[in-house]
């Protein structure tokens, strides 16, 4: 029997991870958003002087913001998530967000689950 | 418990290890007030006594509770009420012992009581056995001290624990990761049929493969099927389910066990929380669509 204070055991999570989370997901597209409602607005008044109209009256501005392909982002892996590094990379490639590489192997049991036995 | 156990908490420092380091004294105690091989053990004091109501320990009282409760879930086919059947197939005496024995004399199988007919008064905690009716807790303990040992050392970390067999989970490993256990293969010692990934809950496997003995002409096992009050006739050698806990998986399993392979799998398809793979006399293994999603792929 294992010495259970000292499992001898492989760690089945040894795979390497790859992961991006919401909120940073979120922070950067609200990026785009902001740095595009930005050109938007130089766009729909080409004469920056104010013309004495309250900015409440104008009308709501149409949402041009493009929603971002999503299957074009593509996530940096998990050695690159340094406070330095880009939390997110824009290039054509993986389609998914979030993934978890699994080991190609299967993990080695812990213990086993038969009929009693002593 | 007549049997091996194993726990593993999956962190460092010596809160983990003094932590680990009671578990034997647990088992120690559950197996005093369980035991149906110990005649002191609370157990053998209350069969003792049928009849006559007997103050419970909390132990024996929530195990029987849990017992009853697998009764009346399974609609009987898990009764803690086939002591005395359990007795007349053979199983008087630990697997060891029966091991010593070339073959034991035939008895006639008693009827089984019906497990309603037990009387567990909770504000006086006594429980009451209507005469002649003796208890067998086996495989429900053993259940039970899993559920009971994970949840104990869950304080020190992600924990597991394997009481012959019955596995129970406190949660993904450190790493989030889910706990890789072997499904044994009845068919061939130490060969590997499947491999479970557990994040929570239990996993137990009940079979008529490793404990059986020769009574009169005939091979006997310790799976009771209370509506014959016999070994359960079975096209199913063992059977592994995944359950919320170790108790519900075992008695699921010992359910699946006795209906075989016709009525087994659809019962545990009927119950949500249950998965489950059976293993046939013929060599097939049979797994529910719910087991797809906890197996190694």
């Amino acid at each position: 029997m294992p010495n259970p204070a000292s499992p001898q055991r492989q760690s089945p999570g040894a795979g390497m991870k790859i992961l991006i989370t919401a909120s940073a997901l979120a922070t950067t597209v609200a990026g785009w958003a902001s740095l595009t409602l930005s050109q938007a607005a130089g766009a729909a008044s080409p004469n920056p002087t104010p013309t004495g109209d309250p900015v409440a009256d104008l009308p709501a501005l149409p949402t041009i913001v493009p929603a971002p392909d999503l299957g074009k982002v593509s996530v940096s892996s998990a050695p690159s998530l340094s406070p330095s590094a880009p939390v997110v990379l824009r290039k054509v490639g993986a389609p998914s967000l979030r993934s978890v590489s699994r080991p190609s192997s299967a993990p080695g049991p812990v213990t086993t689950t038969r009929s009693s036995h002593p | 418990m007549g049997s091996g156990m194993l726990a593993i908490v999956d962190a460092d420092g010596p809160a983990a290890a003094a932590r680990l380091a009671l578990v034997p004294s647990w088992f120690e105690v559950w197996e005093g007030r369980l035991s149906r091989f110990r005649s002191e053990s609370e157990l053998n004091r209350l069969n003792a006594a049928a009849g006559v109501p007997q103050p419970a320990s909390g132990v024996l009282w929530d195990v029987v509770e849990r017992a009853i409760e697998a009764a009346r879930v399974t609609g009987g086919l898990v009764s803690p009420t086939i002591a005395s059947a359990l007795e007349a197939a053979g199983y008087d005496r630990t697997f060891e012992a029966i091991g010593s024995v070339a073959a034991l004399p035939a008895q006639a199988p008693p009827p089984i009581a019906d497990w309603r007919r037990l009387r567990m008064d909770r504000r006086e905690r006594t429980i009451c056995l209507p005469p002649g009716v003796r208890l067998d807790l086996g495989g429900i303990a053993k259940g039970w001290a899993a559920d009971r040992a994970a949840r104990r050392l869950r304080v020190a970390g992600p924990a597991l624990v394997d009481a012959s067999g019955d596995i129970a989970v406190s949660g993904p490993q450190a790493d989030g990761q889910p706990w890789p256990i072997a499904v044994a293969d009845p068919h061939q010692a130490d060969g590997q049929l499947d491999l479970i990934m557990l994040s929570h809950g239990a996993v137990a496997t009940s079979g008529r493969d490793y404990h059986r003995w020769k009574q009169g002409e005939f091979w006997q096992h310790h799976i009771i099927d209370p509506r014959t009050s016999r070994p359960a006739d079975t096209d199913v050698i063992a059977a592994t389910v995944v359950a919320p806990t170790a108790v519900e998986a075992e008695a699921a399993a010992k359910v699946a066990l006795i209906l075989g392979s016709r009525g087994g799998p659809e019962w545990l398809e009927a119950h949500p929380g249950l998965a489950g793979l059976l293993v046939l006399e013929d060599g097939r293994v049979v797994r529910t669509a719910r087991m797809r999603k906890h197996v190694w792929r």
